[in-house]
C-alpha cells in the first residue's frame, strides 16, 4: 500500500514536471487514465499515410492469412506445359520458370516475408529492451560488460553467423527468422539505453528512488514504458528493414529453402535481363509486393511517431 | 572525460580479442575447410594432404587460433589461401576502391537529404514532404540486387549511357571522367538505399529545431525566414546528421556485399563473400579484425557525441 | 621561392598527365575481351584455385601438346614425339626455338624440373594426376628417392618419359601432355616448398613462354594480356587480349553493348539461358553452342542401408522427369545423359536408351525392395547454379509425386563437399566436369576411388573398369566402356541427369575464337579481327 501512494506521489510529482518542462512530457509519465492513448490513436487517425499504410498492412495480413482459400493452385505445382508462361486465365499473373503458378506463390510468400519481418523485430524488440534497460539502468559495470558484448554482436560477420546457424540448424524460416532476430537487436539496446541514461536523471526517477521503490519496479514501471514510443518506431522501421534482408539473403543463396516462396526469393528468380525485358509478371508482383509492404511499414512508423510524440502537430 | 576514453580504449583491446577469438570459432564452424572446397579431378589425394598440412588446417583450433594471434603481434594478418598474397596487401587494396564508392554513395545521399529534409519540415504534410519522402522510402524499400539491376538495364542496356560495372574501362581509366561513369550507377543505387534514413533524420531533427526558442526568437526579432534557416536551423540541424555519419564509419569501410558484386566494384564487400565461399580464413580474419576495431571505434565515438550533446549524461 | 613554385608546378602537370594516363593499346591495336564470370585466385602454373586461374595460364604458358576438337593431339611445345613400340617410353622433341619471355631458351630442363617440382612431396599442386602414369613416382605421382626413373633427358631438346604400364597413347597425352604446364626452371630453381607457395615469378608469371605475356592483374577487374612478339611458333595476330570479370547477370549486356568480344566458355562465363533468346537476337553476336563435357547427377549415398539396394535408386531414377529438365528448364539446350561420358566423345554408348520417366514403375520397385512408406530423403544442393537450383525443385516434387518426401538443402558450396565427403547425405545435387579420356571413371566410380561420392562399390564395375584403363587400343576400349555404361545404369550409384549445352557468343568482328570445350583459349595465337573492323 505504502508503495502504491509512493507511485502515485511520483506520478504527480513527474505530471507538475511536466507541465512546466515541455521536453519532459515526451518521455514522461503518461498522463492518468486512457486519454494519452486515445490522443494518441487521434492524431495517428488525422495522419493520413499512416492510416493508409495501417488499412494496406492489414488487408495483406488477411490476404497471407487466407493464402489456401485464395490462391487458385497449389503454389508448389508445377503446370508441366507452362513455364514461364504470361499471364492467362489459367494463371492471372502467368507462371514462374517451373511452370508455378505466380499469384498462388505470391500468396503464400506473404506469409513467409511478414513472419519474417514480424518475428525477426519481436525477437529484436524483447533482447533489445531488456539488455538496453538493464544496461542503461544499472549503469557501471554491468552497463559497461552489455555494451561491449553489443559491440561483439555488431562487429560479427552475420553471414559467416547465417551460415553456421543454417548448416548447424538447418535451413528453415525459423532460423532466418532467429538469426536477424539474434543479430539485429543492438540497435534497439543501444536507443533504450540512451534513453533510460536522459530519463534516469529525470526529478521523477530520482524521486521514485529517493522514496525506495525497488530497482526492478522502476526499471518495469517508468522506464521502459516510457521509452518504449521511440522503441515502437524504431521496430516498425526494423520489420521493413528484415523484410528486404531476407530478400538479400534469398539473393545470397541463404534465405528460406525452395520450394518456399518468400518474396524475396521470388524476386531473386527473375534476376536477369531478359526476365527484366520480356517477362514482367515474374519480377513485377513481388517487387511491388516488397515496395508496398516496405512502404506501408515505414508510413505507420511515421505516424506512430509523430502520434506518440506530443510536440508534433 | 578524457580518463573515460583512456578507460573504454584499454577495454577496447580485451573486447577486441574476445571477438577476434569468437570470429574465429565461428569461421571454423562453417561447413567445409578451403581444401575439402577443392573438388578437382586433378587434385590428388597426396595434393590435398599437403595442402592441409601447409595450410596447417590439421592442427586443432585454439593452436590455430594461438598461432594467428601470435602473428598478430607481430603485425602480420597472414597470407590469403587462394592467393597466397599477404592479408594485409589484400584488403589495403580495396581500401581505396571502397572508401571511393562509399563515400560518394553518402556524399550524395547527404547532399540531397540535407535540402530536400529541411524543405520538407520547413513545410510539413506539404506535397514536397510527400514526394520526397515517398521517394526516399522508395528507395529504402527495394532491395540493392534489385535497383542494381533495372539501373544496369535501364541505363546501360537499354539507353547505353554508363558501363554496366566496372571501376574503369580496360586498359584503365584514360580519364577522370571514365571512372566517374563507372561510379555513377553502383553509388546512385547505393544513395538511394540510404536517402530514406537520412531524410527522415533531416526532417525529424529540423522540426525539433524548429520548435527552439531561439528559432521563435530570431524570427520574432525579424530575421528573414532564409537567414534564420541558415543562420540557426542549418547549424543545429547538421549535429544529428554528423553523429549518424560518425557512426557510418564502419559501414564506409566495410562496403556493400551485393552493390560491389552486382557492379563489379572491386571493393571490401565483395572480397568478403570471396573469402567465405572460399573459405579463405586468414582473409576473412582480417576482415573481421578491421570490422571490430571500426565498430568499437564508431561506438565509443558516438558515446562521446552523446556526452557532449547532453550534458546530462554522466560517464562513471 | 620561385624556383619551389615553379617545381611545384612541374610536378603537379606530371600528376596530372599521370592521372590522365594513357591508354593501354593505342586505337590501332587489334584488342579481343573475354568476359568471365569469376576472379582467378593465383595465376600459377602449378597451383592455380580455379578454372579460372587455368583460363590465363593457357594464354601465357605452354603445355607439351594441344588437343584439339577432333581428338588429334597437335604440336605445341613438342613439335614431334615417337611412342615406343612396347608403348611405355613417348620421347619428345621439343621446339629448338622456345623462349621464355625473358629471352632464356626453353628446354628438356625446364620440363625435367617442372616435372621433379610437381613430384616433390609438401610441394602443394593441383597437377600431381598429370603424373600419376610416371615410372619411378608412386600411385599419387609424387617422388620416393631423389630422381625419377622414367624421366630421362636425352639432349638440350628431346626428353624421354616412361609410364609405368603400357596405356591408350591418347589417355597419356591427354593427362600428361595437356595437362603440364611447363615453368621456368631459372626463375624457380633451389626455391623450397613453402617458398614455392608464394613465389612471384610463379604469382605474377610475367615470365612465360606462351604465345601471351602477362602484363597485370587489376583485382577483381580483368587481366591483361600482350602479344609475344617472338613466340617460337610465330606470333600470335592479335596485339592485346583483355580478360574482364563480368557476373552472369551483366554477361549479355556487356556482349550487346560491345564491351566485350566474347564468353570465356564452359563453365566459366556463358550466356545465361534467360538471355540467349536476347543475345541470339543480337545482329553483331554469333551465338555459339555445344554440348558439354560436364553432366548434373544427383549422388546416391549407397552407404545408407536404406538406398543400399539398386532397385530403390533405379525407382528414383525412374520417377525424376529428365525430358521436362530439358525440353522445359533448359528449353532444349541440354541433352539427355545416358552415362558419365559426354555426347562429344567417341565413347559415348549410342545404342543405349537412356532411362525413361515412368513413376509407375518406380512405384512398384520401391514396393518390391520393401521401401518403408513414409521414408524421407535429404537433397543437398549447392547455391550459386541457379538452373541446378530449379532442378533440385522438379527433383523434389517428382519424388514427392511418388510417395518420397524430399528435404532440400541449399547450402554453400564447401558446406555441400565437407558433407558430402564426410558421407553425411542421402542424395546430393552436382555436376561433374571430366576429362576427355574416359578413365575419369576409375576415380568416380571405381570402389574407393577419391571422387566416388556415391561410395559405390561392386566388382563387376571395377573390373570393366580396370581392363579398359589399362587397355591400349581405343577400339577395345570403347567395347568395354559402352557395357560400363549399360552397368552403371543397372545399379545406379548416381543418376545422370543432363549434359547442359555451352552457351557461348561471340563478336562477328572476331574470327577465329568461337568458344568450344576443348580449351580453344590455347589456340589463342589464331584468335584475329576481321580487317573491316579494325
Amino acid at each position: 500500500m505504502a508503495l502504491r501512494n509512493d507511485e502515485e506521489k511520483v506520478n504527480r510529482v513527474a505530471s507538475s514536471i511536466a507541465q512546466k518542462n515541455r521536453s519532459l512530457v515526451r518521455w514522461g509519465v503518461r498522463p492518468a487514465g486512457d486519454s494519452y492513448w486515445a490522443l494518441v490513436v487521434r492524431r495517428f487517425l488525422r495522419h493520413r499515410l499512416a492510416v493508409t499504410g495501417l488499412v494496406v498492412l492489414i488487408l495483406m495480413s488477411l490476404a497471407a492469412l487466407a493464402a489456401p482459400l485464395l490462391a487458385p493452385h497449389d503454389p508448389n505445382a508445377m503446370d508441366l506445359f507452362a513455364f514461364s508462361a504470361p499471364p492467362s486465365v489459367e494463371h492471372p499473373l502467368g507462371t514462374d520458370s517451373l511452370g508455378r503458378d505466380v499469384l498462388s506463390r505470391l500468396l503464400f510468400a506473404s506469409r513467409i516475408s511478414l513472419s519474417v519481418g514480424l518475428g525477426a523485430t519481436l525477437i529484436n524488440v524483447v533482447v533489445g529492451v531488456l539488455l538496453g534497460g538493464l544496461a542503461g539502468y544499472l549503469g557501471g559495470k554491468v552497463d559497461s560488460a552489455i555494451m561491449r558484448f553489443t559491440d561483439m554482436i555488431l562487429s560479427f560477420p552475420p553471414l559467416m553467423i547465417i551460415l553456421v546457424l543454417v548448416s548447424v540448424l538447418g535451413p528453415s524460416l525459423m532460423n532466418v527468422i532467429l538469426v536477424l532476430g539474434l543479430l539485429g537487436w543492438p540497435q534497439i539496446c543501444r536507443l533504450v539505453r540512451a534513453e533510460i541514461l536522459k530519463l534516469k536523471e529525470q526529478d521523477f526517477i530520482q524521486a521514485a528512488r529517493a522514496l525506495g521503490v525497488p530497482d526492478g519496479r522502476i526499471l518495469l514501471r517508468h522506464l521502459i514504458p516510457n521509452a518504449f514510443p521511440p522503441v515502437l518506431v524504431a521496430a516498425t522501421f526494423g520489420a521493413a528493414q528484415a523484410i528486404i534482408q531476407e530478400a538479400s539473403l534469398s539473393f545470397l543463396g541463404m534465405g528460406v529453402q525452395p520450394p518456399t516462396a518468400s518474396w524475396g526469393n521470388l524476386l531473386t528468380d527473375a534476376q536477369s535481363m531478359g526476365v527484366l525485358g520480356s517477362m514482367p509478371w515474374l519480377w513485377l508482383p513481388p517487387g511491388l509486393m516488397i515496395v508496398v509492404a516496405v512502404l506501408s511499414i515505414n508510413f505507420v512508423g511515421d505516424g506512430l511517431r509523430d502520434a506518440l510524440d506530443p510536440r508534433l502537430k | 572525460m578524457s580518463q573515460y576514453i583512456v578507460r573504454r580504449l584499454v577495454i577496447m583491446i580485451p573486447v577486441v580479442l574476445g571477438i577476434t577469438l569468437i570470429n574465429y570459432a565461428i569461421i571454423n564452424l562453417a561447413p567445409g575447410d578451403p581444401v575439402d572446397l577443392l573438388i578437382d579431378p586433378n587434385l590428388t589425394e597426396a595434393d590435398r594432404a599437403t595442402r592441409r598440412e601447409a595450410l596447417g588446417l590439421n592442427d586443432p583450433f585454439l593452436v590455430r587460433y594461438a598461432r594467428w594471434l601470435g602473428e598478430l603481434v607481430q603485425g602480420n594478418l597472414g597470407y590469403s589461401y587462394t592467393t597466397y598474397e599477404p592479408v594485409l596487401e589484400r584488403i589495403g587494396e580495396r581500401v581505396g576502391p571502397t572508401l571511393l564508392l562509399m563515400g560518394t554513395a553518402l556524399l550524395l545521399a547527404y547532399l540531397l537529404a540535407i535540402p530536400l529534409g529541411i524543405a520538407s519540415a520547413v513545410r510539413p504534410y506539404s506535397g514536397l514532404d510527400y514526394a520526397t519522402g515517398v521517394v526516399g522510402l522508395l528507395g529504402v524499400s527495394l532491395p540493392t540486387f534489385f535497383t542494381g539491376l533495372v539501373f544496369i538495364y535501364v541505363f546501360s542496356l537499354k539507353l547505353g549511357w554508363l558501363p554496366s560495372g566496372g571501376m574503369t574501362s580496360l586498359g584503365g581509366a584514360a580519364h577522370w571522367t571514365d571512372r566517374l561513369r563507372h561510379l555513377i550507377l553502383p553509388a546512385a543505387v547505393l544513395a538511394l538505399a540510404n536517402l530514406g534514413l537520412m531524410l527522415r533524420l533531416v526532417r525529424s531533427s529540423t522540426l525539433e529545431v524548429l520548435r527552439q526558442d531561439f528559432v521563435r526568437t530570431a524570427r520574432a526579432k525579424g530575421l528573414g525566414s532564409w537567414q534564420v534557416l541558415v543562420r540557426h536551423v542549418l547549424r543545429n540541424t547538421l549535429l544529428p546528421v554528423i553523429t549518424m555519419a560518425g557512426l557510418q564509419l564502419p559501414a564506409l569501410i566495410a562496403g556493400s556485399i551485393i552493390t560491389e558484386q552486382v557492379f563489379q566494384w572491386p571493393g571490401m564487400g565483395w572480397l568478403t563473400i570471396q573469402a567465405i565461399l572460399g573459405r579463405d580464413y586468414p582473409t576473412l580474419m582480417g576482415l573481421n579484425l578491421l570490422a571490430a576495431v571500426m565498430v568499437l571505434a564508431g561506438n565509443l565515438l558516438a558515446d562521446i557525441l552523446y556526452g557532449v550533446a547532453d550534458p546530462r549524461i554522466r560517464y562513471e | 621561392m620561385r624556383q619551389t613554385i615553379r617545381a611545384m608546378a612541374v610536378a603537379f602537370l606530371i600528376l596530372l598527365v599521370a592521372l590522365a594516363g594513357a591508354p593501354a593499346g593505342a586505337a590501332s591495336e587489334k584488342v579481343i575481351r573475354v568476359g568471365m564470370w569469376s576472379a582467378p585466385g593465383n595465376l600459377s602454373a602449378i597451383n592455380a584455385d580455379s578454372s579460372y586461374g587455368y583460363f590465363i595460364v593457357r594464354f601465357i604458358y605452354d603445355t607439351l601438346v594441344d588437343l584439339q576438337p577432333d581428338f588429334t593431339f597437335t604440336p605445341r611445345l613438342a613439335q614431334s614425339w615417337e611412342v615406343s613400340p612396347d608403348g611405355k617410353t613417348f620421347t619428345f622433341h621439343l621446339h629448338p626455338e622456345a623462349t621464355w619471355h625473358d629471352g632464356q631458351p626453353l628446354t628438356a630442363h625446364d620440363v625435367l624440373f617442372t616435372i621433379e617440382t610437381v613430384a616433390t612431396p609438401g610441394v602443394q599442386t593441383n597437377r600431381g594426376s598429370a603424373l600419376r602414369a610416371i615410372e619411378g613416382l608412386d600411385a599419387n605421382g609424387k617422388m620416393t628417392g631423389p630422381e625419377i626413373s622414367g624421366v630421362r633427358v636425352i639432349d638440350d631438346h628431346t626428353i624421354a618419359i616412361t609410364t609405368k604400364s603400357a596405356v591408350d597413347p591418347a589417355r597419356f597425352l591427354e593427362q600428361f601432355g595437356t595437362g603440364l604446364y611447363i615453368i621456368p626452371r631459372h626463375l624457380l630453381a633451389g626455391l623450397s616448398p613453402e617458398e614455392l607457395a608464394r613465389a612471384e615469378a610463379l604469382l605474377n608469371p610475367t615470365v612465360a613462354s606462351g604465345p601471351f605475356r602477362f602484363v597485370r592483374y587489376v583485382t577483381d577487374q580483368y587481366i591483361e594480356l600482350e602479344r609475344n612478339d617472338a613466340y617460337f611458333r610465330g606470333p600470335a595476330k592479335v596485339d592485346r587480349i583483355f580478360v574482364r570479370i563480368v557476373p552472369a547477370p551483366s554477361m549479355a549486356t556487356q556482349l550487346i553493348r560491345g564491351e566485350i568480344d566474347l564468353v570465356a566458355g564452359p563453365g566459366i562465363g556463358e550466356v545465361p539461358l534467360e538471355d540467349w533468346e536476347l543475345v541470339k537476337n543480337t545482329p553483331h553476336l554469333r551465338p555459339v553452342t555445344q554440348p558439354s563435357l560436364g553432366y548434373q547427377f544427383v549422388a546416391i549415398n549407397t552407404a545408407k542401408p536404406y538406398l543400399a539396394d539398386a532397385r530403390v535408386r533405379q525407382a528414383l531414377h525412374l520417377a525424376i522427369n529428365r525430358q521436362l529438365m530439358v525440353d522445359q528448364l533448359y528449353r532444349g539446350e541440354a541433352v539427355l545423359a545416358v552415362g558419365p561420358f559426354s555426347p562429344v566423345t567417341p565413347y559415348v554408348n549410342e545404342e543405349l536408351e537412356p532411362l525413361p520417366y515412368d513413376p509407375e514403375r518406380a512405384k512398384a520397385l520401391l514396393a518390391e525392395a520393401g521401401w518403408k512408406p513414409g521414408q524421407a530423403l535429404e537433397l543437398l544442393v549447392p547455391t550459386g547454379n541457379v538452373q541446378r537450383e530449379r532442378t533440385g525443385t522438379i527433383i523434389q516434387a517428382n519424388l514427392q509425386a511418388i510417395g518420397i518426401p524430399v528435404r532440400i538443402q541449399r547450402l554453400d558450396f564447401p558446406s555441400v563437399l565437407a558433407r558430402v565427403f564426410a558421407d553425411d547425405f542421402d542424395m546430393a545435387l552436382l555436376g561433374w566436369t571430366d576429362t576427355f579420356d574416359p578413365d575419369h571413371v576409375s576415380s568416380t566410380f571405381g570402389t574407393g576411388g577419391q571422387y566416388n561420392l556415391a561410395n559405390f562399390s561392386d566388382p563387376e564395375v571395377d573390373e570393366l573398369i580396370e581392363t579398359a584403363g589399362a587397355e591400349r587400343d581405343p577400339a577395345k576400349r570403347k567395347v568395354l566402356y559402352d557395357q560400363l555404361q549399360v552397368v552403371l545404369q543397372e545399379k545406379v550409384p548416381v543418376i545422370f541427369l543432363y549434359y547442359p549445352n555451352m552457351l557461348a557468343a561471340v563478336n562477328e568482328r572476331v574470327i577465329n575464337a568461337d568458344p568450344d570445350i576443348f580449351y580453344f583459349e590455347s589456340r589463342a595465337h589464331l584468335w584475329d579481327i576481321r580487317e573491316a573492323n579494325r
